[in-house]
């Protein structure tokens, strides 16, 4: 199979600076378990740029890590050496929420509308203003959180995940292994879609194919979020699908809990792309009202769904890419949930009687990415000077003010393969200046690409961070803003070549480490 | 000539004007770079699906053909499908047209509504407060950028006052209409009232420009007209002043006026999208800059060729308009 | 290419218009603040201090609940604390998020507007103008094929396009090297003023934008340049040095470039404007090569509104004043390279069973008073023609326009009375006007303004010298006359003439009126009286001509359907002013058979105001002769013109002109006309410089005097002394006080 560069696919990437074991490691890490030693590539890096210039040296002089996270920490550790990226916060996720309903934020980005409830009257009919909207409706063919956030409302997935990330039964209600690479999921029974049809395993099996499968129906841009699994199949005379993956594979589980929404076969296979890019025919807790592309999304209560009915009766989703926007629509009764809110906001959504912040730590890193085949980024002393430049700690105090922490790798505390002993680069000017003399790239000039709007403060992120760069007297920085879904295109393309060479850009590391941009 | 032979011939004008547009969108695809194929491919395409891709675009084919192919897919009225939605170009960009359709004729009417009687009376009391007051409005209503004044207004009206949501669109005329039809009177009164509550600071930021472009243009105009000497004639004969001012110098005021609104219709246009940009007003103006922001070509295609259409019949209307106010355009 | 005559204009206007002076202020104010920024600058406009972030201005402090979390055990915890933040010396006016400094920002974002504005306006310019000249001066296909293209570049607008195309092309930016800092200037100086140094050594032009702004701004200037080529291209001199052999590019070089340049300059204003409006609405969207420019600082404002509104505002007023600025620089060269508009040249023209006393109109122009009607008496009988004649501006046709109360801004009528008989409107007026009323006359000019009106038409009607412009051209013939007559309709309906006839024409009615023909002011029978008075003086076909416009009529026809249109009224008086001049000779014969006719049978009063001699010797009973604002002689045809008393009299009867004779100009005496200027004139006869008897008594008897008359029936009127007394030549005025 191929791969896209994604952003995980360059998380990997660097980890092959350390080795090219590891990347297995950070593909295929779970959130269940810690002492797998898995040795071969679930997703296979066949199509990728393999040489690094300096990928095979490092790693040689130290000891091979006997366990998964061990090697999860020395890719880390070197990584943090080699400085490809500049870690720059853990981003916190900042809602605005109203006093009409009564909801938590979860910590992997997901609005579960299905967990809201109202605490007033209006709050029966909810009205959540996230900064983009979707690509389309086809669940399996996008992935990026605002869509995710539009189309699970009602689709659903195998299993799922509570507020913390432990693993729960959805539309499976048991499964186990049944042998090396095969794992038996068993379907729930009398769920049904929203047009009606019973949900039968050859949904489920459909479903799941025409993710990993290319030449069923569409080419999902999710084949690398079920890395490993090879297909699945209905078993004949149970109600179960067998779930097929590449040798030893501990962690399916876990994937079907995050990623994988299952679709109804039938009426995916009448229906021409754009009729499923409007439309939806899941099995979740809402059923989609209207469909203004770009606009508005408004659901409906489904009052046949298999669990208790939705608390609320109707869900509109809509955008503002202008955060500013967002707040003032809450602040004048609008929206009952607004991503983002930013820090300089925070405050008048507080103080305002109908509205207060609902904040969790995400699971989201924000990080710079250079690309390490062109010039100057080629220099891992330019890096590094890219890394001494920045004041990361007044970043997250000022720009932030103080709504996300340092970090000083992709992984975070408490997630497999964290490196306690890492610390963000300090912030070193002169050091920077030297290094980039060192590099031979003095006089360079260099721009950062940012989404805006997607990230909290990404802008003004990325222009702190360029300023930095540009206040050292041998660097120019500059920053272009860029449209979310065009910069995320251009680097999850697959093609190196296509992507900016400096550009700002967070994962969301899901407990099972997937990212997602 | 006629006057219908008159606006036979500026229809034809306006069908080859079309045609011009919508061959200058087909050019601008490719002196654009990057390749059509890189949009519409799966990320991991293979060579042969590429080929395949670019044998289904067309792409394959000499130019001339794409361009045959293309106007005659126009005729038919299909625009492609979205790159990013598989949605057809088509369908998006009618079902935006509305939302734009309303901004802009609800800032017209705002704009028309406003500045034709400052302008009379502007230049009737001529440096007197009252002139004063419609000048210097005029003057830096064309010298305020609109999204900053949309901006101010938000600021003021919507977020301290409250009076006004700060953007979106509730739904459309048309659907205010239905609500009264199918939800009785109480019903559609109330659904005009949300309807004119969306739109309103919208239509204000995006008219304000052109309330004050109309103000100077009617001053001036009227300053002129009532210098004629026609005017002096008609006084002459004992005409109420009111009737020299609007039947006979505002009249011919207008017909430059009109001229000019014609022409300056692209910077509503224009100012439509930096103001829906600014509301969030579901338009053609977001939907342009989302599709070149995400080089989705079916709908910036789609949105130009329907944008250009669109300027091109409504100046084939102001051209019979003027034609209606001055005869002496369809003799010429 | 720009003329000293040009130049005079500009200074003119500027000097009366504060509003140019204004915008020339706040032009050069935003052009000296772009050249010279690195040393106006505070900062360098790029230096963040993330401490210092969010300042307020000078003169105001920021106090706000500033809310910080911490992550206590995997969950936040929000601390709530207020923060006040003063201003800081150094910022002015303030910092933006990143703790720039809004100010600096701000001088550096009016290179990025002038330097897009200019460039952007100037590759407009030369594209447009290129392609408009070579359409305008080849015509033919290629013009259509131009400005069919034109047509189509139009339709796309002008920030759709500019997004398009920047979207699609990319945001290409050019580093400038700093001319100051290259030449090392900028520190030293710095240095000296204490401000911090390390200005930025470059400074980045949006290269896509300027190409784009030009791009799609470039149709207004073909439109112009095509219609100068056009319109030059056929002059005989142009012709002249083609046929000499003048090459195409050198004609369009020496003669028609010249020409287009007013135009272009005053379009070019425009155009400046228009792009620092496209350029900061391009950077709002994102869509701009640099972020130093005052629509980026907007937007990243934006989300500051509420807690730092300085951050958005501080640019949003730089554009706002930088715009105004152009666009008064604009409207100054506007009015001076191009005074059709606002210009108040005063027309000279004017006049009414009638006893004109003491008239005095004059005009308060900057260049002072003007007295153009001064003490003006004479009458005017029943059923007579009264002749005013006089040289041009000897204020015979102001006197005409002051007895029909329609002397213009800024002229005004200061003195007199206009008494007008009419028993009935004598008795309505008793009352509540004792003071305008004597007999059955009635003073017109001490009656309220709508009665006055309303005595437009019924009382007195006017012909006027040019009947094309006359007549409204977008309204039919037919349509204005049954105004006219419409108006006395509806007055004879309702007799309440003060109010009857001012009510109601607005904007409602206009837009009512051409939706719907019933709303129309005028009635059928209006409309069909409007033909009988058409076919009255004598236009064949009048059905037929009253469904015409103006320009569908000869100019003799035209004439005959404004003297139908003075008829509509049945006025007791009619003036005609100058009503033949316009005509060629064989039509004019016709009108003033006309005229003579309408007056025998209509018993009308016609003041006649003209400077054709021979038109007066044939129409008129009494004439009175102008100069210089005065009637110096009045009386009988046959007094005035077989006895002349004033020696201007007799010079103006030096050669008679006979009627076929058009004669445009009398000037049959030595000199000119005399200023009207009042503080020229002064209390003398005005005639005695150019005069052959002048003495030195001229110079302060300025009475009117009687003259023998040689019919009895009438007052022979001279203000001359020579009407009491013989030439005598030892009191003649001296030349020094000729020439003086």
């Amino acid at each position: 199979m191929s791969d896209k560069d994604s952003p995980d696919v360059s998380q990997r990437k660097f980890l092959g600076f350390a080795g090219a074991a590891t990347a297995t490691a950070v593909a295929g890490c779970g959130g269940n378990g810690g002492t797998d030693t898995a040795t071969d590539q679930p997703g296979g890096d066949t199509d990728e740029p393999t040489d690094t210039p300096t990928g095979d040296d490092t790693p040689t002089e130290r000891p091979e890590p006997e366990t998964r996270d061990g090697y999860l920490q020395r890719a880390n550790r070197v990584a943090h050496e080699q400085a490809p990226w500049v870690f720059l916060n853990r981003q916190y996720s900042v809602y605005g929420k109203s006093a009409d309903i009564e909801w938590q934020a979860r910590a992997d980005e997901f609005i579960d509308a299905y967990a809201i409830s109202p605490a007033t009257d209006s709050g029966d009919d909810v009205v959540i203003n996230q900064s983009q909207m979707d690509s389309g409706l086809d669940p399996q063919d996008h992935r990026a959180t605002p869509t995710d956030n539009i189309v699970m409302q009602a689709y659903e997935k195998l299993l799922d995940r509570d507020r913390e990330g432990a693993i729960l039964t959805s539309l499976a209600e048991d499964y186990s292994r049944q042998e090396d690479g095969v794992v038996r999921f068993h379907i729930r029974d009398g769920v049904s879609f929203h047009s009606g049809d019973n949900l039968t395993p050859e949904d489920v099996a459909y479903s799941i194919n025409r993710i990993v499968d290319p030449d069923t129906g569409i080419a999902s841009p999710q084949q690398d979020q079920l890395a490993g699994v090879t297909g699945a199949e209905v078993v004949d005379g149970e109600r179960a699908v067998d779930v097929m993956s590449d040798g030893l594979n501990p962690i399916v589980f876990s994937l079907f809990a995050s990623y994988g929404p299952i679709v109804n076969k039938s009426w995916i296979q009448a229906n021409e792309n754009a009729y499923i890019n409007q439309n939806i025919d899941g099995t979740g807790p809402f059923v989609l009202e209207t469909y203004e592309q770009g606009v508005e999304v408004v659901f409906n209560r489904n009052d046949n769904y298999w669990k208790e009915a939705a608390d609320i009766s109707s869900l509109t989703i809509t955008s503002a890419s202008e955060s500013s926007t967002r707040v003032n629509s809450l602040l004048s009764d609008e929206a009952d949930i607004i991503v983002n809110v930013p820090p300089q906001e925070v405050s008048r959504v507080e103080e305002n009687d109908g509205s207060s912040i609902a904040a969790t730590p995400s699971t989201r890193v924000i990080f710079n990415a250079m690309r390490y085949d062109v010039e100057p980024f080629d220099s891992p002393e330019f890096r590094q000077a890219v890394n001494y430049a920045i004041d990361l700690e007044s970043i997250v105090q000022n720009v932030l003010s103080t709504f996300g922490d340092q970090t000083a790798q992709p992984t975070l505390d408490g997630f497999f393969g964290f490196n306690g002993d890492l610390d963000p680069y300090p912030y070193d000017p002169e050091q920077a200046e030297a290094l980039v003399e060192e590099s031979g790239y003095a006089g360079v000039e260099v721009e950062l690409h940012t989404p805006v709007g997607r990230y909290l403060n990404d802008v003004e992120i990325a222009q702190a961070v360029a300023g930095y760069l540009d206040d050292l007297e041998n660097v120019t920085a500059s920053v272009n803003q860029r449209d979310f879904q065009a910069l995320a295109g251009e680097v999850t393309d697959g093609d190196i070549e296509t992507s900016p060479h400096w550009y700002l850009l967070g994962w969301g590391t899901r407990p099972s480490t997937r990212v997602r941009p | 000539m006629s006057y219908g032979r008159f606006l036979l011939k500026r229809g034809l004008q306006g069908v080859v004007v079309v045609w011009g547009v919508v061959s200058i969108v087909f050019v601008l695809r490719f002196i654009t770079p990057g390749n059509a194929v890189d949009a519409v491919a799966p990320l991991d395409a293979s060579p042969e699906l590429r080929e395949r891709i670019a044998a289904e675009l067309g792409l394959d084919q000499p130019l001339y053909v794409q361009y045959l192919d293309y106007l005659w897919e126009l005729l038919n009225g299909d625009m492609g499908y979205s790159y990013i939605s598989g949605i057809e170009a088509s369908q998006m960009v009618f079902s935006k047209l509305p939302a734009t359709i309303e901004l802009a004729v609800a800032s017209s009417i705002i704009a028309i509504g406003l500045s034709i009687p400052l302008g009379v009376i502007s230049a009737t009391r001529r440096h007197e407060p009252a002139d004063y007051a419609a000048t210097t409005f005029s003057l830096v209503g064309i010298s305020t950028p609109n999204f900053w004044l949309g901006i101010m207004l938000i600021l003021l009206l919507s977020v301290q006052f409250g009076i006004f949501p700060t953007s979106g669109r509730a739904f459309g005329f048309i659907e205010a209409f239905r609500i009264a039809a199918n939800q009785g009177v109480g019903a559609g009164v109330d659904a005009f009232y949300q309807w004119l509550r969306f739109i309103t600071l919208p239509a204000v930021t995006l008219g304000t420009y052109f309330t004050a472009l109309i103000t100077r243009l009617t001053r001036s105009g009227m300053l002129e007209e009532l210098g004629q000497s026609y005017v002096r004639a008609t006084r002459a004969k004992g005409l109420p002043e009111s009737l020299i001012r609007y039947k006979h110098a505002l009249r011919n005021t207008l017909i430059p006026v009109i001229t000019v609104l014609g022409l300056q219709l692209g910077t509503l246009i224009g100012g439509a999208v930096i103001t829906e940009s600014v509301f969030s007003w579901p338009g053609l103006g977001t939907t342009l800059i989302n599709a070149i922001n995400t080089r989705d070509w079916p709908i910036l295609q789609a949105t130009l060729v329907v944008i250009g259409t669109g300027f091109v019949i409504v100046n084939l209307v102001v051209d019979a308009v003027y034609a209606y106010l001055d005869p002496q355009v369809v003799a010429e | 290419m720009i003329s000293p005559r040009t130049l005079r204009n500009l200074r003119k206007e500027l000097r009366s218009s504060a509003l140019a002076k204004i915008g020339i202020v706040l032009v050069l104010a935003m052009i000296l603040i772009a050249a010279f920024a690195p040393f106006i600058a505070l900062h360098n406009p790029t230096n963040q201090n993330l401490d210092e972030n969010n300042l307020p201005p000078m003169g105001f402090s920021r106090t706000t609940e500033e809310t910080t979390s911490e992550m206590v055990n995997g969950s936040l915890e929000l601390t709530n604390e207020t923060v006040y933040v003063n201003a800081s010396a150094s910022h002015p006016m303030g910092t933006n998020s990143l703790g720039q400094d809004v100010y600096s920002r701000a001088v550096y974002g009016a290179r990025t507007s002038m330097m897009v504005g200019v460039l952007g306006t100037l590759l407009a310019a030369v594209l447009g103008v290129s392609v408009g000249l070579v359409a305008g001066f080849y015509r033919g296909r290629v013009d259509d094929a131009l400005m069919r293209f034109a047509d189509v570049s139009l339709a796309f607008p002008s920030l759709v396009l500019a997004i398009a195309l920047i979207g699609l092309w990319g945001r290409a930016a050019v580093d400038v090297p700093d001319p100051f800092v290259v030449l090392g200037l900028v520190d030293p100086v710095r240095s000296a003023l204490g401000l911090p140094t390390g200005m930025p050594d470059s400074f980045v032009l949006p290269g896509t934008v300027i190409v784009v702004v030009g791009l799609v701004n470039w149709v207004w200037f073909a439109r112009i340049a095509r219609g100068e080529a056009l319109s030059i291209r056929e002059e005989e001199y142009v012709k002249a040095a083609r046929a000499l052999g003048a090459s195409d590019a050198r004609i369009i070089g020496r003669h028609v470039l010249p020409n287009a340049t007013t135009p272009i300059l005053v379009l070019a204003t425009i155009q400046v404007a228009a792009i620092i409006l496209l350029e900061s609405s391009l950077s709002f969207l994102g869509f701009s090569g640099t972020t130093l420019s005052w629509g980026f600082d907007i937007s990243q404002g934006r989300a500051y509104l509420s807690t730092a509104w300085w951050i958005a505002t501080v640019p949003g007023l730089a554009i706002v004043l930088a715009v105004i600025g152009v666009n008064l620089v604009g409207d100054w060269l506007r009015d001076a390279l191009d005074p059709g508009i606002e210009g108040e040249g005063v027309s000279e023209m004017a006049d009414e069973i009638l006893k004109v006393r003491n008239l005095t109109t004059r005009f308060f122009t900057e260049e002072g008073q003007v007295n153009a009607v001064e003490h003006v008496d004479f009458d005017v009988r029943d059923g007579e023609v009264f002749g005013i004649v006089g040289e041009s501006g000897s204020g015979k046709s102001v006197t005409a326009l002051s007895l029909i109360d329609l002397v213009e801004t800024p002229g005004r009528i200061t003195e007199g009375e206009v008494w007008y008989r009419d028993a009935d409107l004598a008795e309505e007026h008793r009352d509540s006007h004792p003071e305008a009323v004597d007999g059955d006359y009635v003073d017109v000019r001490q009656l309220p303004e709508a009665t006055r009106r309303w005595l437009r038409g019924p009382a007195f009607a006017t012909i006027f010298q040019d009947p094309m412009s006359s007549l409204n051209p977008s309204i039919t013939v037919g349509e204005q006359i049954a105004e006219a007559v419409e108006v006395q309709r509806r007055a004879r309906a309702n007799p309440r003439r003060t109010r009857s006839r001012t009510q109601g024409y607005g904007l409602g009615r206009l837009i009512a009126g051409a939706v719907l023909p019933s709303q129309s002011y005028v009635s059928e029978e209006s409309e069909e009286r409007a033909v009988e008075l058409l076919e009255r003086v004598g236009i064949p076909d009048p059905e037929q001509r009253a469904e015409e416009y103006p320009h569908e009529f000869s100019g003799g026809m035209l004439q005959r359907a404004m003297v139908a249109q003075a008829l509509a009224g049945e006025p007791d008086v009619l003036i005609a002013d100058e009503p033949t001049t316009a005509l060629d000779v064989t039509i004019q014969a016709q009108i003033l058979n006309l005229l003579t006719e309408l007056q025998e049978e209509e018993d009308m009063s016609v003041v006649l105001i003209t400077h054709n001699l021979g038109v007066i010797a044939r129409m008129c009973q009494r004439v009175g002769v102008m100069y210089a604002g005065e009637v110096v002689e009045r009386g009988s045809l046959e007094d005035v013109f077989e006895n002349p008393v004033h020696p201007y009299t007799e010079g103006l009867l030096g050669s008679i002109p006979d009627i076929e004779d058009p004669a445009p100009r009398l000037s049959p005496i030595e000199g000119n006309v005399p200023s009207l200027l009042d503080a020229e004139m002064g209390e003398k006869c005005y005639f005695a410089d150019r005069c052959p008897k002048a003495m030195t008594s001229c110079l302060t008897d300025i009475e009117e005097h009687e003259a023998p008359a040689a019919t009895d029936d009438t007052d022979h009127l001279v203000r001359c002394i020579l009407a009491d007394r013989e030439y005598d030549e030892s009191e003649a005025l001296g030349s020094a006080a000729k020439q003086g």
